[in-house]
């Protein structure tokens, strides 16, 4: 019996050994003569250690898990843990409470004296106009720069070629991108210390990061007019479209999604669903996204870039788009493997941006199957290393002159880095290499300033600091390109699209123009005198309160409790 | 063991972090479905049954106590219960040999010598084994836990695993020998 114990015990030595990397032969070397029975057992542990064993059906294994977190939503975050605190606790738990209560009592006081207690959001890297506002139809919308602070009930906006990231005391950050506006409906930080971030956003596009809730907890929700997402830790993006349809897609993390009628879906990462007016959302679906030229428009049936997908959406009617414009498609994969366009508009430069998301089905040597679709791979192809089938990931690709794709690189989804925001789409100013549409500019128009020139509003005012608008606006240059964003300003201020472009090319950002002009309409004044103004230093918010106060003869508002124009701090 | 997860995920799965619920699903899911799929010889029923560990897990979380490899060997404990109470409802014989395999598909059949240990060739052999000496060989050399762990998932004490093990160890060789011409 002793001496079956010391083999025993013998034998997991060794096996130990084998778990620590040693070498099976360098082991049954180390064997003395009266041990070599086992040499023979410690083989057979080392190739059943080697063996490939089975794995769950990718497939599977990806609904599974999606069924087990919606259970684990289901049963509500944090209540276990809140009554195992209570039953822990046991009789501590009065002078605890009594203790906790004093503490928020203090905390509160901090709150509201301190602007970075959690009850402020911080715009930062502002680009064009920003603006902010008490309502949703408020005709005084005010310019922000960056550093200013906004809280709960203010609105923002941004303009023509704007952008803003606004930072939330936790760390969340929301990119609004341009021609977008949103709400903070609620933003407070409770008692334990969880931050509450509940936006509604009424049109465009933004980018959330919300902080990881690992080691901090916050609460994260985007209103939508057809439906809302909810977060605990996450990346995603929202995209409000003017047709009653918004779009949530999940770069990091897992977003909830529910239609504002009904219904509930969960989205992982790569995944992305939309919910339309009075429906429920989407399934959930894996995403693509191409930038190219439009090679072929047939019906439905459409190929950018030699890539060929289908759109169910009326472009024909408000977007004349035509073989060779430069476009920029996002869409989604669906379960029969079609690929659908959700969003289709033109382009900002030339360069080819090919991109999918899906579920790793195999590998090998030198080509993955990944969502059923066949991808080529070579020494360039730069893949993350430890992709194993089962795994979401995203694939950057070209495609070949056979037609057949080339993964550039493979990422798995799950382990993307919590990154930055991306740079907003449109950044101000620039143009790497302006859009090609082949619609025709119609109704050209001579510039026409608004008003004749007074030199009324400057006298009070010496400006301290120069603004030189940098006047090297590149794609100027080329004539032949037509700005989409100016043809429209062109049209809303009935000017000539050169006039629109003029200023453009002298560096003011479209969010600019578009501010100028309508400064100009309103105040009657020329448009150049308000660019001189701007051009003297003086900031747009100073600008739009110069004019609407001398225009607009002091209406009186009605007083809203939560009004940003007060909350407005540098 | 690979993989580990930290103490602060478990916690955040404890408070019904979705996300951390998620995490812990993907670090544990393909051990415990290659447990099942030794214990039950079903792939199918390895999967419902890995599903069903998971839900479990999720109802049960709140009351764990431990660390990633503590986790880890309690939910091989409720795999193995779930696997001993499925057979115990279904009254059916518990390790059948199947020819539905999954080991193989990467191997064309003319690649398999008598000399190449497959997972069907190991499955077929860990068949005649008794429940605890398969237990042990799988939950040691397949999904890779420590013989300490597996002495508390199976709430037995090292010694008696260790000559688990061992006994286990010959007997599979035994049959490997017969089976294949393996070693």
């Amino acid at each position: 019996m002793t001496q079956d114990r010391n083999i025993d015990s013998l034998l997991e030595e060794r096996l130990r050994e084998l778990e620590n990397g040693i070498a099976i032969d360098q082991i049954l070397a180390s064997l003395s003569l009266d041990q070599a029975d086992l040499a023979s057992l410690i083989r057979v542990a080392a190739n059943t250690r080697l063996l490939e064993q089975p794995k769950q059906d990718p497939a599977h294994s990806r609904e599974q898990k999606r069924k087990i977190i919606e259970y684990a939503s289901s049963k509500g975050y944090r209540s276990s843990y809140r009554t195992k605190i209570f039953w822990v606790l046991g009789p501590a738990s009065l002078v605890l409470f009594t203790l906790l209560f004093l503490f928020s009592i203090l905390g509160g006081l901090l709150l509201f004296t301190n602007p970075t207690s959690g009850r402020y959001a911080t715009f930062q890297e502002i680009k064009g106009i920003v603006e902010v506002a008490s309502s949703k139809d408020e005709s005084n919308w005010i310019p922000v720069t960056n550093g200013d602070h906004a809280r709960e009930g203010a609105f923002i906006r941004t303009r023509m070629d704007s952008s803003v990231v606004i930072k939330f005391p936790d760390g969340s950050q929301t990119l609004v991108e341009p021609e977008s506006m949103l709400s903070i409906s609620y933003l407070r930080k409770d008692w334990l210390g969880y931050t509450k971030i509940y936006l509604n956003q009424y049109m465009g596009s933004t980018h959330n990061n919300v902080k990881n809730l690992i080691g901090e907890s916050i609460y994260f929700e985007i209103v939508t007019p057809e439906g809302k997402a909810t977060v605990h830790g996450t990346q995603f993006q929202v995209e409000v479209d003017q047709s009653g349809v918004s779009h949530f897609s999940v770069d990091r993390g897992i977003l909830q999604v529910f239609g504002a009628n009904g219904g509930k879906v969960l989205l992982t990462a790569g995944e992305a669903t939309e919910v339309k007016a009075s429906k429920v959302p989407e399934p959930p679906a894996y995403q693509f996204m191409i930038q190219g030229k439009i090679n072929r428009i047939s019906g439905n049936n459409w190929t950018v870039a030699n890539v060929p997908f289908t759109t169910e959406l009326e472009l024909s009617h408000e977007k004349p788009f035509s073989t060779g414009d430069l476009v920029v498609v996002r869409g989604r994969i669906l379960t029969d493997k079609r690929w659908i366009a959700d969003k289709v508009k033109y382009g900002r430069n030339e360069k080819e941006k090919l991109r999918f998301t899906g579920v790793v089905d195999s590998i090998s040597n030198d080509h993955w199957v990944i969502g059923g679709t066949n991808v080529k791979i070579n020494n360039q192809s730069e893949n993350d290393l430890n992709i194993a089938s089962g795994d979401s990931v995203e694939v950057n690709f070209i495609v070949l002159s056979d037609g057949s794709w080339l993964a550039k690189g493979i990422t798995r989804l799950e382990e993307k880095e919590e990154s930055k925001l991306p740079l907003s789409t449109t950044p101000a100013n620039t143009l790497q290499v302006p859009i090609i549409p082949t619609k025709e500019i119609e109704g050209r128009r001579t510039p026409t300033p608004l008003a004749s020139s007074t030199s009324s509003h400057e006298s009070s005012y010496t400006p301290t600091l120069g603004y030189t608008p940098s006047g090297e606006t590149t794609g100027c240059e080329l004539g032949d390109n037509i700005q989409p964003e100016g043809l429209r300003l062109a049209d809303r201020y009935e000017v000539s699209y050169e006039e629109i472009m003029g200023w453009f090319c002298k560096g003011y950002g479209f969010g600019e123009v578009d501010l100028a002009y309508e400064l100009s309409l309103k105040s009657k004044k020329p448009v150049e005198q308000i660019f001189q103004l701007r051009a003297s230093g003086l900031g747009w918010g100073d600008i739009k309160k110069m004019f609407e106060a001398k225009v607009t003869p002091t209406p009186a508002k009605h007083k809203d409790k939560t009004k940003p124009t007060k909350h407005l701090k540098k | 063991m690979p993989d580990t997860v930290s103490v602060d995920l478990i916690l955040e799965a404890q408070k019904g972090n979705p996300d951390a619920v998620g995490a812990l699903y993907e670090s544990y899911h393909q051990r415990v479905y290659q447990y099942l799929y030794y214990r039950t010889a079903d792939p199918k029923l390895a999967e419902d049954l890995t599903g069903d560990v998971f839900l479990r897990m999720v109802e049960k979380l709140s009351r764990f106590q431990g660390d990633d490899r503590a986790l880890f060997a309690w939910l091989l404990q409720i795999a193995r219960n779930l696997t001993i109470d499925h057979y115990r409802r279904k009254n059916i014989l518990q390790f059948v040999k199947s020819d539905e395999s999954q080991c193989s598909i990467e191997d064309p059949p003319d690649e398999i010598t008598e000399k190449h240990l497959n997972c069907q060739v190991l499955h077929n052999a860990l068949s005649t084994l008794t429940d605890d000496q398969r237990d042990v060989i799988v939950m040691r050399f397949v999904v890779g836990m420590p013989l300490s762990e597996v002495a508390k998932t199976l709430r037995r004490s090292e010694d008696a695993i260790k000559g688990l093990q061992r006994r286990g160890l010959i007997a599979l060789r035994e049959k490997l020998i017969v089976l294949r011409g393996v070693l």
